[in-house]
């Protein structure tokens, strides 16, 4: 055995071990070149924190010789954990019955191809011919979907959500709150919803939030306190089947239907869910925003309008808006119009303007044809995991 | 100690010598995994034994006894997981720097996620010593950037 001796140790100085056979081999310095191989498996918190350890450790995200590393690393991190979790592709979309006509489909992509696909009939009343309906966060949880419809009869709209579990054919309504039946001239818009898991209390749970169309106009014969109604961030629990009203103020301005093209349905990970919203109404720049799950964090993928070039950044930290760090472009590429999703093996699902859909691979570029077409904006796609839970045995 | 070389050819064994001047018997499939020993035993020939100044006694029994367990296909997450459950920080450190010099990928990727697993929660200081780099931020460049990235410091303890 080596024997290890201390040297001066003075307030300032580096302790110095002194390794008797092997001389000072342990303080001896490791080159960039191979040092890179180990911070880029960090995770980017970590290399973020270690740019104080000297100036080109801080400049390691203008690398580009650096970048590529840290981004190959991401994505084989990212292709083992999904060969890990197994599961197939969940394809969801409108699709022609006859021009300008849709009905909803949902299918199961076993290879990440539409010629091997099955396809799952989607339970009553989501079945119905020509009719608007989503999957709340584009997820399933536990092999659970909340399938979510929206209706509008004259001029009320109404929404309509159920736990379903594809596996075992399960569904289970989802019950409307008190809170949303109001005078019909109040007209209760359901601005955002999301679905998810609490894993604290094992339990299944919605979020919406409703604002009401205020009546403005002084003729109408309208008793005053029904004027104005708040908007209400409303909470449904599996477990004690109802919806409460949360007590969290959304700031004004925030618009979110406008940004997604679709339903703002949202995403869903590890127990919180995420809209993407914003305050600038139409006078930016012309920026278009998707919001997915990549590789176990939320990223963006954003292009400017009609361009086919795509920046994908991730969100490193939740709630530190510092912490989003570009890391991948896709394109140009003039056929791509829109991303829809993340896929299986990390790739990411593209609309291209002649309405099929296509899996880009993130580290090649390659295009792959899905092999199937739909109407234009309601792709939602994911990934499922079957499961033979039981939706009411979570009931309390 | 030295293995027999049978009749079948793939059972060839390679001598290799430390910079300490110890002798060690690989396989020679398990030394083509090890680009650096390939070299030299294409320019030196396989029958002599091939002079390895930068790797000691103390790390090349466990680099050999990672190939040993690769030529046989049988890498598993509990083996690599066990390959490192007793070595300290710096132990690995001086197997990483070896698997480099001896330009073997596979144990030089395991061996990179596995210090990387080890730092990820370390502080500033100890990875500075780690890498043996100087630290080259005036203190108040320095400040300003731990400053900036605040966020990513949360919940670490800077003195470890």
């Amino acid at each position: 055995m080596e024997k290890c001796v201390p040297m001066a140790a003075g307030k300032n100085e580096d302790l110095k071990y002194e390794v008797s056979n092997n001389n000072n081999r342990i303080n001896v310095h490791i080159p960039d070149d191979i040092a890179f191989s180990i911070l880029s498996k960090l995770p980017i918190k970590s290399l973020k924190r270690f740019g104080c350890v000297r100036k080109s450790w801080s400049l390691l995200f203008e690398n580009p010789y650096f970048m590529n590393m840290l981004r190959n690393h991401f994505l084989y991190n990212n292709n083992r954990h999904c060969s890990d979790y197994g599961g197939d592709t969940f394809l969801f979309l409108y699709e022609p019955l006859r021009p300008h006509y849709y009905r909803a489909s949902f299918y199961l992509l076993s290879n990440d191809k539409f010629e091997d696909r099955i396809k799952l009939d989607l339970p009553p009343p989501f079945d119905g011919e020509d009719i608007a309906m989503y999957i709340l966060s584009s997820v399933s949880v536990n092999g659970i979907f909340c399938l979510g419809k929206d209706t509008r009869r004259g001029i009320v709209n109404s929404f309509q959500a159920a736990l379903w579990n594809p596996a075992t054919a399960e569904v289970m309504g989802i019950p409307p709150s008190p809170d949303e039946s109001v005078p019909p001239y109040r007209d209760p818009f359901f601005i955002f919803h999301g679905f998810g898991y609490d894993n604290v209390r094992d339990d299944y749970k919605l979020i919406r939030y409703i604002t009401f169309f205020q009546v403005v106009d002084e003729e109408e014969d309208v008793p005053y306190e029904d004027r104005s109604y708040d908007p209400l961030l409303q909470i449904y629990s599996l477990r004690s089947n109802t919806w409460r009203i949360l007590d969290v103020n959304i700031p004004d301005g925030y618009d979110i239907s406008m940004i997604d093209f679709e339903k703002p349905v949202g995403v869903y990970m590890d127990g919180v869910c995420h809209w993407w919203g914003t305050t600038d109404f139409g006078n930016g720049e012309g920026y278009l925003v998707r919001l997915v799950v990549l590789n176990e964090s939320i990223a963006l993928i954003s292009n400017r309008f009609k361009a086919t070039t795509f920046h994908i950044s991730i969100l490193v930290e939740l709630g530190v808006k510092e912490s989003w760090i570009k890391l991948f472009i896709v394109g140009p590429i003039p056929s791509l119009d829109w991303p829809i999703a993340v896929g299986k093996k990390g790739g990411i699902c593209f609309r291209q303007t002649n309405d099929e859909l296509v899996w880009i691979d993130l580290s090649t570029q390659i295009i792959d044809e899905i092999g199937v077409k739909g109407e234009r904006y309601c792709y939602q796609m994911g990934i499922y995991k079957e499961s033979l839970l039981c939706i009411g045995g979570i009931n309390d | 100690m030295a293995q027999e070389a049978s009749s079948s050819t793939s059972s060839k064994t390679i001598s290799l010598k430390t910079g300490d001047g110890e002798i060690f018997e690989i396989e020679a499939s398990a030394a083509k995994q090890m680009k650096t020993v390939q070299r030299l035993i294409d320019d030196l020939g396989d029958d002599i034994t091939i002079p390895l100044h930068n790797v000691f006694s103390k790390e090349l029994p466990k680099i050999i006894e990672y190939y040993k367990k690769d030529i046989t296909g049988e890498i598993t997450k509990d083996f690599e997981a066990e390959f490192v459950k007793d070595l300290n920080d710096d132990e690995v450190k001086v197997l990483f720097l070896a698997a480099n010099y001896l330009d073997a990928n596979k144990l030089f990727e395991f061996l990179s996620q596995n210090i990387a697993d080890r730092l990820e929660s370390k502080s500033v200081e100890y990875v500075r010593k780690y890498f043996g780099v100087e630290n080259d931020f005036t203190p108040e460049e320095e400040s300003k950037l731990r400053e900036e990235r605040a966020w990513s410091f949360r919940g670490i303890k800077e003195d470890e």
